[in-house]
């Protein structure tokens, strides 16, 4: 009998802390659901019944314990955790991307600061809340970015692009850091 | 000299630096410049094309004389300009373009050449002889041309990039834009205040001037106090706004660390800065003119504003003997401050005939400065008065033109300012940036009090447009200071006057220019130079324009300006690009195995963005021909792995998969089977190849489609455009899944008995005949088989989520090795998939069709699809179309090279007698020769000719025969095993 191991996307290079930031890595289920037509009520309704959680609307993430659903794109939400796959699979397309994004969790008091060098977003407290998600560039890579907390993100890049993410990473976060030992 | 008890520097923190290899002290709070005119250093640089001696002209970012080159550890930063340089403790400054010293400079000489140098001597002097010009007068220019050096060596400094959004940007920190932030901070607007010094004030910080009953100063700090206790404002020094884009967009320059010796690590030099603001005030102010009168450029003459700055700001007076010259009542402040800080003032020259002094000091009204003198520093100026010629000593001239309003950002989206003539300057166009409104000098606003009032107004009215409703407050009281100016900006004498001083172009290079004819603004620039310098002409415009007009006879608004364009200071490339060098020049993917494949030490390749392993290296190879051959070899004898999740692979569900992969592909994919892979071709709208893959059909309406590396993102894009355009009304949705799988061939005779040892349950040909496909297990994780084959041999692609990729690839080649097999790298494959006549995009390169490849048969009569109609156009097939046809070398040893053209064999190789290309080649060790794809006219109909291959640029001329394009095993007797 061959056994197979699991690496995580970063090869566990996860975490560090740099200043105030630091940086995890998240490893759990994920998939996309699209709804086939006309099914986008019933599929609400599984996560609501199963999740119990709202559909999210564009740009928003919702969440219960360790369970998220969040706006993806045009057409598909994510789920990320447990979730009720089978029942969501009669009435949508269900794939699993679980090994195909690093999914990266930034937090700290200057964690804004550090985006700020990644990303062309408004990462403003009052434009980029808690429960909001949006799809944008880190430096060269398309990702989603989730803000969990006031001071708490979700970074999703290609996991192929994992040690890129953590080059750029922590490049800004060195650099937020240095700025403030400045005089 | 330092004055006591004048500026706001910090006399206790004493830092030491060195100019021109020579120690120096300066205080805290200095700049370089103004440390260097503490210690009486009025030399400080060459200019660049007379290496006339020049001093400090101004004290901001416009200055044009004083650039020196700053030394940091390994690096150096040339064209520094002294005036915005935060002085450090142990700043290393040299001057530069002066050669063997600052004092002597060699090149001086141009000074004397000077009547053979004039504007557009170039153009016309080194016409001839026409052989001269590579030989002899391209080398002098570009030995002579050129200002400051790189330390040619690798720029360790770090630059970054960031982000910014906000309300409102409020471009400058004096009056103005201290009321507008102020202003629009406590109407709720989130504020971002840049501004270009490191302490804010602007001019407040180098007047003479009460505002709110306090001194300026005073006034502007607890202002930024607020300020910087509002949790809505950013207040950003050492930031220059460089530019205006769409959308509201503004480049800004932040130097972070060019005031520290030794900066934290990971600390960047510069931040180039992108912010977004919904609102923008541009409150930058004005800069100071000067006038040109004969030998106007000697060090000591400055600007008469950068001479109170100096004095009020700094402590430092540029001379013991000051004189002043100007058109306006603004000149006097400078000559009340030297006064009343115990300098003396030898002269106030005014060329206007009514004037007033405003302290104890004498004034020539009527006059004007016809010459000066000092070689190296000033000695003393000659003025004309009531007629007369009068020589005054002094050591320092301070210099008023009066007052040009900084509108440059408001017209970096084409918009052209408009000539005010109260003020004799050009002041904003209303609505030249959308969002950006313009208060202070930079709107003409001479007074502080009216400075104070329009950052307030249009602070309000911003607020009010942003939904707010922002309560009112009392203006604070300040000078009214009217300003009077009589326009006036050359003097006629003897000599030459400097307009702009930093490329020496003079009055008279104006009038040469408007002689022969360059009378456009525009033409003139290009023809002088002038304007064209790192300071862009903020010194010398406006006046340049002026003597154009006048030599012209036109006036200064029909003349007009040239044209402001971005940054609005020197911003280095470095900023610019920023992050954009070493890792941070584009993402690198890695593959799962690439750890396992870094510790058998194969060569990368780049693929995409994909890092591949080339050929694997074993003991004794020592070229990579080795290597390959024996990879080829091996998974032709026994088996050999290779990971090919670069491949793109969409997943796809949904009722009406089926037709919509119908639509996309040229052949029918309604009729695969569950369980069973077909190779399909896709098509461009234009009826050209885009790409090639594999279908796999998983369940009902359940398929997995595989695209080329290089195509995965068009095809998707393609797909996504189909879907959403063209066929809404199908239920079928797809996903990206080339991540989420790491998939490995396995290829070779013993494929199937190495898969059968590690997989849960055994295969046969029966469970997975070639082309089937079906879920597996793999050590209790679940994978998915595909019995495929780019090699022509018995191969499947066994694929497992990502995380499991490493794990499986080192377990893969554990079995292979134990059955004589191995991994094998893109060069391998590359010439497994030539051997069996398979196409990559080297073939499909976008401008080949399905009938050039010959799959024209596959376009399936039944259905339509995608490009079916367009790839029917006469053109697009018939012999007239170069054909997929395999070449063998007659003579087996002699090369056959990608890229070269075919020629008949007697034809002469020129493009005319064309007959086709060579796209890929390889040396073949099964067949045991060099092989390759080619396209050739009416290919398929030549198959047996022999035609000529010529490869022009290496001169090499090979015989080849054409060919079948499949080399090995034509019946796929191997992949069906």
């Amino acid at each position: 009998m061959v056994e197979l191991s699991f690496l995580s996307a970063t090869g566990n290079k996860l975490p560090i802390k740099i200043g105030n930031v630091s940086a995890t890595e998240v490893n759990a289920t994920l998939h996309l659901v699209a709804p086939f037509h006309g099914k986008s009520t019933q599929a609400a309704t599984v996560v609501k019944r199963e999740m119990g959680l709202d559909w999210p609307g564009v740009h928003e993430l919702k969440h219960r314990g360790k369970s998220y659903v969040l706006w993806f794109d045009h057409s598909h939400i994510a789920v990320m955790g447990e979730a009720p796959l089978a029942k969501l699979a009669r009435v949508a397309a269900v794939t699993d991307v679980s090994d195909g994004w690093c999914i990266v969790d930034v937090y700290g008091s200057d964690v804004r600061d550090v985006l700020a060098r990644l990303t062309p977003l408004d990462i403003r407290e009052q434009h980029f809340k808690a429960g909001m998600t949006q799809r944008s560039m880190i430096m060269h890579m398309q990702a989603s970015i989730s803000c969990l907390e006031k001071s708490q993100f979700r970074l999703m890049v290609f996991r192929s692009m994992a040690r890129t993410l953590l080059h750029d990473l922590t490049t800004a976060m060195e650099s937020v850091a240095a700025r403030a030992q400045k005089v | 000299m330092r004055i006591a008890g004048k500026g706001l520097i910090d006399r206790d923190s004493v830092l030491n630096f060195t100019f021109n290899n020579k120690l120096y002290q300066g205080f805290e709070g200095d700049t370089l410049a103004s440390a260097l005119l503490a210690n009486d250093q009025m030399l400080i640089g060459r200019s660049f094309k007379y290496h006339r001696p020049r001093g400090i002209m101004t004290a901001g970012s416009e200055e044009p004389n004083g650039l020196v080159t700053v030394q940091r550890g390994r690096t150096q930063e040339p064209n520094t300009r002294a005036t915005v340089q935060q002085l450090y403790e142990g700043l290393v400054a040299r001057p530069q373009n002066a050669w063997p010293s600052l004092k002597y400079d060699f090149l001086g000489i141009n000074d004397l050449l000077s009547p053979f140098l004039a504007a557009g001597f170039y153009y016309k002097t080194f016409m001839w002889p026409k052989a001269f010009w590579e030989r002899v007068y391209e080398p002098i220019i570009r030995r002579a041309a050129g200002l400051g050096e790189l330390a040619e060596a690798y720029d360790h400094d770090l630059y970054e990039k960031a982000f910014a959004h906000c309300d409102v940007l409020v471009i400058g920190a004096g009056p103005s834009g201290l009321m507008a932030a102020i202003t629009a901070a406590r109407a709720g607007l989130d504020v971002i205040l840049a501004d270009e010094s490191n302490r804010l004030g602007g001019r407040l910080l180098s007047e003479v001037e009460e505002v709110d009953g306090v001194t300026g100063r005073i006034w502007a700090d607890a202002i930024l106090v607020e300020l910087a206790r509002l949790s809505n404002v950013r207040i950003m020094t050492n930031t220059t706004v460089t530019g205006a884009y769409d959308q509201g967009t503004y480049g800004a320059l932040e130097r972070v660390a060019h005031h520290m010796h030794l900066s934290p690590e990971g600390l960047p030099l510069e931040t180039f800065w992108r912010i977004a603001a919904r609102k923008a005030v541009l409150c930058a102010g004005a800069l100071e003119r000067q006038i040109a009168f004969p030998n106007n450029d000697r060090p000591g003459i400055m600007t008469a504003s950068a001479m109170r700055t100096y004095l009020n700001r700094y402590g430092v007076s540029p001379g013991q003997k000051i004189a002043i010259f100007g058109n306006n009542s603004d000149a006097h402040r400078t000559a009340r401050d030297f006064v009343e800080a115990g300098v003396e003032v030898v002269a106030m020259i005014d060329c206007r005939q009514e004037v007033l002094a405003i302290g104890n000091y004498t004034v020539y009204a009527g006059a004007e400065v016809v010459g000066t003198s000092g070689r190296l520093g000033l000695k003393a100026v000659t003025i004309r008065h009531n007629g007369a010629l009068k020589t005054i000593e002094c050591d320092a001239l301070g210099v008023s033109g009066g007052w040009n309003p900084s509108v440059h950002l408001t017209c970096h989206m084409n918009g052209r300012p408009v000539w005010n003539k109260d003020i004799a300057s050009f002041v904003p166009q209303d609505g030249a940036v959308p969002g950006l409104s313009v208060a202070g000098a930079a709107a003409g606003e001479m007074s502080t009090t009216g400075a104070l009032a329009q950052g307030y107004a249009m602070a309000q009215a911003i607020a009010r447009d942003l939904g707010k409703r922002p309560k009112s407050f009392d203006l604070p009281l300040a000078s009214e200071g009217p300003y009077e100016i009589t326009p006036f900006w050359d003097v006629d004498g003897k000599g030459r006057a400097w307009l702009d001083f930093q490329n020496d172009v003079t009055t008279k290079d104006i009038k040469q220019a408007a002689q022969e004819n360059f009378r456009s603004v525009e033409h003139m620039k290009r023809y002088t130079t002038q304007g064209m310098a790192t300071d862009q002409g903020k010194n010398s415009n406006v006046n340049a324009l002026a003597v154009l007009a006048d030599a012209t006879g036109r006036g200064i608004p029909e003349t007009g300006t040239t044209t402001f364009r971005p940054p609005y200071i020197p911003v280095a490339m470095a900023a610019l690009g920023a992050g954009g060098h070493a890792k941070g020049f584009a993402p690198e993917r890695f593959l799962t195995s690439d750890a396992a494949t870094q510790e058998l030490k194969a060569p990368m390749i780049e693929a995409g963005l994909w890092y591949r392993p080339s050929y694997f290296p074993q003991l004794g190879e020592t070229h990579w021909r080795q290597s390959c051959d024996r990879e080829a070899k091996m998974v032709r004898k026994t088996v050999g792995i290779c990971d090919v999740s670069t491949l793109g692979k969409i997943d796809i569900q949904g009722p009406d998969a089926a037709e919509f992969l119908d639509f996309l592909y040229i052949n029918s994919v309604a009729s695969l089977k569950v369980g069973k892979v077909r190779y399909g071709l896709m098509l461009r709208e234009d009826g050209h190849v885009m790409d090639d893959g594999t279908c796999a059909r998983l369940g009902e309406h359940y398929y997995l489609i595989t695209t080329t590396t290089a195509a995965a993102g068009q095809v998707m894009r393609h797909m996504d455009f189909v879907h959403q355009a063209l066929r809404s009304d199908l239920d079928v949705s797809f996903t990206s899944v080339t991540e989420h799988w790491a998939q490995f061939a396995v290829a070779g005779p013993a494929a199937r008995d190495l898969l059968n040892g590690i997989l849960t349950h055994t295969i046969t040909d029966k469970t997975f005949p070639f082309m089937g496909c079906g879920a597996v297990q793999v050590g209790g994780v679940d994978g998915r088989l595909f019995r495929i084959s780019f090699s022509g041999e018995h191969a499947y692609e066994l694929a497992v989520p990502a995380g499991y990729g490493d794990s499986l690839f080192r377990l893969l080649l554990d079995q292979a090795a134990g059955m004589g097999g191995g991994p094998y790298g893109m060069e391998a494959l590359n010439v497994l998939r030539i051997e069996k006549g398979f196409i990559t995009h080297a073939e499909i390169d976008g401008r080949t069709t399905a009938f050039d490849i010959g799959m024209a048969q596959m376009i399936s009569d039944k259905k339509d699809c995608i490009g079916k109609t367009m790839a029917a156009r006469p053109g697009l097939i018939g012999p007239e179309r170069d054909q997929l046809v395999g070449l063998k070398p007659v003579d087996a040893i002699k090369k056959i090279i990608p890229g070269a053209h075919l020629f008949e064999t007697g034809a002469e190789p020129i493009r005319q007698n064309d007959q086709g290309y060579v796209t890929s080649m390889c040396y073949s060790p099964t067949i045991k020769s060099f092989i390759a794809q080619a396209f050739l006219r009416d290919g398929r109909n030549r198959i047996g000719q022999t035609i000529k291959m010529v490869e022009h640029l290496s001169g090499v001329s090979t015989l080849c025969e054409v060919c079948d394009p499949v080399f090995f095993d034509p019946e796929g007797g191997r992949l069906r095993g």
